[in-house]
Formats: structure tokens, C-alpha cells, sequence
């Protein structure tokens, strides 16, 4: 196709989307999950190596023997070091894991399963018959149609 | 499942671009119940849809599906029957009951909408045709 000057392609011309040789392969949908599920596993191994490293530095003082005077508590052994700061960092991260879980279903209705019980109102797409003017009933002699079950 | 609506807005919105564009293109009236039918699902259909439209005057068409029952009804008017036959309402109801067997009720009914549309043909031709 020729280009026409002064249209917004020639402009900033559009740059592709880089795409791995690997996800190429998988194709769209797989690929999509699979780099989600790489992305999260690379979130866990960072917020893993950042937590053994700075969670020790944090325990330093709180270990160290000669630090404190009488009024000072003891110092802390490191299972309780780490249980205070890596167990407060694991626990935040379990606790905005639930809450967000939660807030996403209950804020959605659930997806239809077909076998589980239908326990939502009728819902009309169109007019009701309720919004009708003109009130109709019975059934529509000579009707047509089709039926079926999954 | 909970209850309450069973649609979220952007599902409501999408069923209904579907209808309006079916019932656009076809001129045929469209609509579509999700809900439990009472007694005889298939007579019940054909109840509702008497009472949204005149069997002897009106084109129309109504989609019911039940899926606490597992159970979808394409029920045409006399008039409507002569643009949608049975054939091609059973074909839209096959194409319905793929999609909600996998647990997509609006994909499904999306889908029966547009193929029961494209059965119907535009309303001019159809004219043509019977002259």
C-alpha cells in the first residue's frame, strides 16, 4: 500500500509488537497464559530474594548480644526474627491475596456452571410482557420453533 | 450460585447490541428470557411469547432458556414462522446449547440471535421473495 503524507502512520510510524519465538509457537491463548504465569512466578522469586536478604540485615540489631540495657527487652533469637519480619511481609501479602479475592467475587456475578442450580432472577433482554400496554395471554397457536438441552 | 442479577452490565449491554442489531436487520421482533420456566417448559415458552405478541399479526421470536433446567425453547409466531423455520430455529438452538454446555450463556444466545437473523434475511427481501 502506497503511503499517504501527512496521515498519522507516516507520522509515528506504528512499531510491531515483539513477541517471543517461544510464544509464537504456543499461540495466542496459551501464550498469554503462560507469560501471566511467568510474570507471577518472577514476582514470587523476587519478593523471595528480597525478603532473604533484607530480612537478616533487619535481624542484625535485634540479635546483636551487646546492645540494651536492663530495661531493654532481650534480644531476639533469629526464629523470632524472622518470624516478625518475614512472618509480617508473608502475612500482608496472604492478606491483600484474600481480600482481593474475595472483593473480585463478590463484586461479579459467578460464572454459569451448567449442573449447579440457577439461583439468579429472570432476566429479561427486550421488552417484558409486564411492559406491555396491551395485556396478552395464552399461548401462541400455530407456533414455531425448536427446543433443546445440554 | 449467588443470587440477584445474573448478568453483569457489560453482558447486559452485549445481549441486548445483539437483539437490537438481530431484530435491525430482520425487522423481526426479538426476545430473549433467562429464567426458570414453570410446568411445561416448552409450553410455558409459548405462553410468553403470546403474551408479548399478537400470534396472528406480529413477527416474533422468543428465546428462552432455562438453565437451572437445562432447557432453551426458540419460539417463533405463525407470521414469523414463514421467514424462520423450524429447521433453522433448530439449528440456532443446536448452535446455543454448544456454547452453554461449555458455560457461556451470553456467547450462546449471542450466537442463536445472529443465526436466527441471518435465517430471517432482511425484511424487504423476504417481501420480494413472496411476491
Amino acid at each position: 500500500m502506497t503511503p499517504v503524507p501527512g496521515t498519522l502512520p507516516i507520522v509515528i510510524p506504528r512499531r510491531p509488537r515483539r513477541t517471543s519465538r517461544r510464544s509464537v509457537a504456543a499461540g495466542g491463548l496459551s501464550s498469554t497464559s503462560r507469560s501471566g504465569r511467568r510474570v507471577a512466578a518472577r514476582r514470587a522469586l523476587t519478593v523471595a530474594a528480597l525478603s532473604l536478604f533484607t530480612v537478616p540485615f533487619l535481624a542484625v540489631s535485634a540479635s546483636a548480644q551487646d546492645v540494651g540495657t536492663t530495661y531493654d527487652p532481650d534480644p531476639l533469637s533469629a526464629v523470632h526474627a524472622w518470624t516478625i519480619y518475614g512472618g509480617t511481609v508473608v502475612g500482608g501479602f496472604l492478606l491483600a491475596y484474600i481480600l482481593t479475592a474475595l472483593t473480585s467475587r463478590l463484586s461479579r456475578p459467578s460464572r454459569y456452571r451448567p449442573g449447579q442450580p440457577w439461583e439468579h432472577d429472570t432476566t429479561w433482554i427486550g421488552e417484558k410482557p409486564e411492559d406491555l400496554d396491551e395485556k396478552r395471554s395464552g399461548a401462541a397457536p400455530g407456533a414455531g420453533g425448536a427446543s433443546g438441552s445440554w | 450460585m449467588a443470587a440477584g442479577e445474573a448478568f453483569t452490565p457489560e453482558q447486559t449491554d452485549r445481549l441486548e447490541r445483539a437483539r437490537l442489531a438481530a431484530q435491525n436487520s430482520s425487522g423481526i421482533r426479538f426476545a430473549v428470557r433467562v429464567g426458570p420456566l414453570d410446568g411445561d417448559p416448552e409450553l410455558a415458552a409459548e405462553r410468553l411469547l403470546g403474551s408479548l405478541a399478537d400470534p396472528d399479526r406480529d413477527e416474533a421470536v422468543l428465546i428462552a432458556v432455562s438453565p437451572g433446567q437445562r432447557f432453551v425453547r426458540v419460539v417463533t409466531t405463525p407470521v414469523a414462522k414463514k421467514r424462520v423455520s423450524d429447521a433453522a430455529a433448530g439449528l440456532a438452538t443446536l448452535a446455543m446449547t454448544s456454547s452453554f454446555a461449555l458455560g457461556d450463556l451470553v456467547g450462546g444466545v449471542i450466537t442463536g440471535l445472529r443465526q436466527l437473523a441471518d435465517a430471517a434475511g432482511a425484511p424487504s427481501m423476504h417481501a420480494a421473495t413472496r411476491r
